[in-house]
C-alpha cells in the first residue's frame, strides 16, 4: 500500500516546521546525551585522583552505612542518605545527604572505609544540568526537556511519514555532489537503519523529564490527590513520618537476609530514608545482570525486618517495564561496549539533527531564498555548541569558574558573531577553533592530573596529537589546493 | 570463549542479512523474498544474542549492532560526485504569513493535544483491567505517545477545527468517564 502523495508531502513541510522551531534544542539535548553516555569514564578522566574502591564485603558495607549516618547526621544533611557503590566502570563510593529541603552535601569513600571530602566533578555537573534541565532550576526545566522528547518523537514519526523513498534509497550515500542530497542522504540512512533506537531514546526521554507532571496529574485523578500512594504503587511504601530520634538502622542484618534471597547478589546502591528517625527504612538496590532493569530493589525497616520487594526482573509487566526505562535510556546496561554503542548511535541522532538543519537551509538556497544570517547562526549552533561546551571543560579545569554562566556567555558571543561577524561565522573556522580548544584542554588536564594517573598522560596527550596532526595536513592540503588555483 | 563466540556469530549473522538485502537492493529486487532472508538471519542473530545476554538485553543488542553494521556498510558504498555549485538565484516573495494560525496551530498541539493525552492516560491508568503497576506505566508511556501523535497530526494536516474539535471531545470524554464512574 502507497502512502498519498499528499500526506508525504504535508509531513514533510510538518517535519521541516519542527525542526525549525525546535532543532536547536533538540541538537543540544542529542549533543549533551551522547556525551553523557560516558558519565563514568568523564567522572575518572576529571577527577583521576579520587579515591578508588574495587570491592566490598558486606561487613565493610554495614560499617560505612554507620559512619554515613554519622557524618551526614553532623553535617545536618541526614534526612536521606544515599550510598553509590562501586563498579567495574567507577571504581569508586561516592555518598549523599540530603536534609528536608534537598539541599546536600557528598563524601567520597577511601579504601578504608573513610568517608572522605567529595572529589567536584563541575564539568559533568555541568553538562548534567544541561541535558537533564537545559540549566533552568526547579522542576520546570525537566518538564521542558521532557517535552522537547515529545516534540523529537513527532519528529521521528513526520519523518517516517515524509520518506517515500525508504527502500529505493536503503543504502544510497551520495557525497560532494549537491550539498542537500548528501546532506539528505546522511540525514536519512543514519535515521532509518537507527529508527528503533531513536524511538526509544525520544520516549524514554519524554517519560522520563515528564515523570513528575504525570506523577501529580495521576495523583489528582486516580489516588485523590494523595502524591506519596501514586508514588508507593511504583516505588513500594514510603519512610514513616515519625522524625523522633531513633538508633541506626541494622544494615548488616538485612545483607545477611538479601543474600538469604539472592546469594551472591552484589549490593550497588543503598539508602536510608528519614534516617536516624522512628519512621526511617531502608532500600537496598542487588545487581541483576542478564536483565536490563539492572538492579532488583528490596525494602527494609529499620530493626532489619523485610518489607517490600519491587520484582523489576520478575514482577508484573509494569514493574518490569518500569526498571528498565532509565536503563534504556542511558545505556547502563551493558557494561563499557554497550556506551560506545549507544554514544555512536547518539551522535547519529545528534547527526540526523545537524543534516536536517542543512537539507532545510540548502534547500532554501537551491529555490533562491537563502537566508545567509540562519545559515551562520546554524553553523554557529552545530559547531559553536562543541567549541562552548570544551571550552567549559577548559575553564572549569583552570579555576572555579561558574560554569553555567560561562556556558550562556559563550552561546551568547557564539550567535552575536555569526550575527555580525560572517567571516568569523563559518564551518572552517569553528572546526579549527574547535580542534584547538579540544587539544588546548587535553594538554591542560594532563598537566595537572596525569600525576594521579600515567594514563591520563598518554591518553590526552595521544588525542591531543592526533588532532593537531589531522588539522596541520587539513592546513597543508587546504593551502596546497589554493597555490594550485593561483598557478 | 563462548561468549565470544556467539558474539561473533550475531554479528556475523546480522552482517550477512544486511548483505543479502543489500544485494537485492542492486537488483532492483528487494522483496518479501529477500526480507524473509533477512528476518532469519536477523533471528539468527538475536538468538546469539539472546543466548549471550539473556532476552531483554539480547533483542537490544541486535537491534543497536545492526543499525551499527548497516551504516558502517554503507559508508563503504558511498558514491563520490563531483562538487555541485548552486548558482545564486531570487525567486519571488513568498505569500505573507499568516503568524495567527501558526500560534492557533502551536496552541492546539501543544496545550488541547496535551489535554487528550493525558486524558486518555489517566483514563486507562484508571480503568484498564491490568495489574496496579502495568496501568500506571502503560499510561505514563502512552501519554507522550499520543501527544507525539496529535503534534505530527496539527503540524502534517491544516484541518484545524476538526483538530480541535477531536482533541477537546477526547479529552472531555475521557475526563467524563474517569470521574463519572470514579
Amino acid at each position: 500500500m502507497q502512502i498519498p502523495k499528499s500526506l508525504t508531502r504535508a509531513a514533510m513541510e510538518g517535519h521541516g516546521l519542527l525542526g525549525v522551531l525546535f532543532g536547536a534544542v533538540i541538537y543540544v539535548l542529542c549533543l549533551t546525551g551522547s556525551i553523557l553516555v560516558l558519565v563514568d569514564q568523564i567522572s575518572i578522566w576529571e577527577r583521576p585522583d579520587a579515591p578508588a574502591i574495587t570491592s566490598l564485603s558486606d561487613a565493610d558495607i554495614a560499617a560505612i552505612s554507620a559512619r554515613a549516618l554519622a557524618k551526614a547526621q553532623q553535617a545536618g544533611v541526614a534526612h536521606d542518605i544515599y550510598m553509590q557503590m562501586p563498579t567495574d566502570e567507577l571504581p569508586r563510593m561516592t555518598v549523599y545527604g540530603y536534609d528536608e529541603k534537598g539541599d546536600h552535601r557528598d563524601w567520597n569513600v577511601d579504601a578504608t572505609g573513610q568517608l572522605v571530602p567529595h572529589a567536584e566533578t563541575p564539568w559533568l555537573e555541568f553538562m548534567q544540568l544541561l541535558h537533564f534541565n537545559l540549566t533552568l532550576p526547579g522542576a520546570i526545566g525537566r518538564y521542558i526537556v521532557g517535552i522537547f522528547g515529545t516534540i523529537l518523537l513527532a519528529s521521528i514519526v513526520t519523518g517516517l511519514l515524509a520518506h517515500r523513498r525508504i527502500l529505493k534509497d536503503a543504502f544510497r550515500l551520495r557525497w560532494g555532489g549537491s550539498r542537500r542530497l548528501t546532506n539528505a542522504d546522511l540525514h536519512n540512512r543514519v535515521g532509518v537503519w537507527a529508527l528503533p533506537f531513536h524511538l526509544i531514546v525520544a520516549l524514554t526521554g519524554s517519560l522520563l523529564g515528564l515523570a513528575g507532571l504525570i506523577t501529580i496529574i495521576l495523583a489528582m485523578v486516580a489516588y485523590k490527590g494523595d502524591q506519596e500512594k501514586a508514588i508507593a504503587s511504583l516505588l513500594g511504601p514510603q519512610a514513616g513520618i515519625d522524625m523522633r530520634a531513633a538508633p541506626p538502622p541494622d544494615v548488616a542484618r538485612m545483607l545477611r537476609d538479601i543474600q538469604r534471597r539472592a546469594p551472591g547478589a552484589a549490593v550497588t546502591q543503598l539508602a536510608i530514608e528519614h534516617a536516624g528517625t522512628v519512621g526511617q527504612q531502608v532500600r537496598i538496590m542487588v545487581a541483576a545482570p542478564r536483565h536490563l532493569a539492572r538492579n532488583e530493589a528490596f525494602l527494609f525497616s529499620a530493626d532489619g525486618g523485610f518489607k517490600w520487594r519491587a520484582g523489576l526482573t520478575d514482577g508484573n509487566a509494569g514493574m518490569r517495564i518500569y526498571g528498565m526505562i532509565t536503563p534504556l535510556h542511558y545505556g547502563t546496561y551493558g557494561g563499557i561496549a554497550l556506551k560506545i554503542i549507544y554514544a555512536l548511535l547518539g551522535m547519529g541522532l545528534t547527526l540526523i539533527v545537524a543534516t536536517g538543519g542543512n537539507v532545510w537551509l540548502a534547500r532554501r538556497r537551491e529555490q533562491g531564498r537563502a537566508t545567509s544570517r540562519l545559515e551562520r547562526l546554524w553553523i554557529a549552533l552545530i559547531w559553536g555548541q562543541p567549541l562552548v561546551i570544551v571550552t567549559v571543560a577548559l575553564l572549569t579545569l583552570l579555576g572555579p569558574v561558574p560554569a553555567v554562566a560561562s556556558y550562556w556567555a559563550m552561546t551568547t558571543l557564539c550567535w552575536t558573531a555569526a550575527l555580525a561577524m560572517p567571516a568569523l561565522s563559518t564551518t572552517a573556522r569553528f572546526r579549527t577553533s574547535l580542534g584547538i580548544a579540544t587539544a588546548a584542554t587535553l594538554v591542560v588536564h594532563a598537566a595537572l592530573r596525569s600525576a594521579d594517573d600515567p594514563a591520563i598522560l598518554i591518553i590526552d596527550v595521544g588525542v591531543a596529537l592526533i588532532i593537531v596532526t589531522s588539522m596541520t595536513r587539513a592546513f597543508i592540503k587546504q593551502r596546497s589546493a589554493a597555490l594550485a588555483i593561483v598557478r | 570463549m563462548g561468549a565470544a563466540l556467539l558474539i561473533v556469530t550475531a554479528l556475523m549473522a546480522s552482517l550477512a542479512g544486511i548483505l543479502l538485502c543489500w544485494r537485492a537492493w542492486t537488483r532492483h529486487a528487494l522483496n518479501w523474498r529477500a526480507g524473509v532472508g533477512a528476518a532469519l538471519l536477523w533471528s539468527l542473530s538475536t538468538g546469539a544474542w539472546t543466548i549471550g545476554f539473556g532476552a531483554e538485553i539480547g533483542i537490544a543488542l541486535a537491534l543497536e549492532t545492526a543499525a551499527l553494521l548497516a551504516f558502517a556498510f554503507i559508508l563503504t558504498r558511498i558514491e563520490i560526485r563531483p562538487v555541485q555549485t548552486v548558482r545564486d538565484r531570487t525567486a519571488p516573495p513568498l505569500p505573507r504569513r499568516r503568524y495567527g494560525r501558526g500560534i492557533a496551530r502551536a496552541l492546539t498541539a501543544g496545550l488541547l493535544g496535551f489535554a487528550a493525552a493525558i486524558g486518555l492516560a489517566v483514563l486507562f491508568a484508571t480503568r484498564a483491567p491490568l495489574a496496579e503497576q502495568t496501568r500506571l506505566i502503560l499510561a505514563a508511556l502512552a501519554m507522550p505517545s499520543l501527544w507525539c501523535g496529535a503534534i505530527a497530526w496539527t503540524v502534517c494536516d491544516r484541518r484545524l477545527l476538526l483538530q480541535v474539535g477531536v482533541f477537546l471531545g477526547l479529552a472531555a470524554t475521557s475526563a467524563g468517564i474517569t470521574f463519572i464512574t470514579a
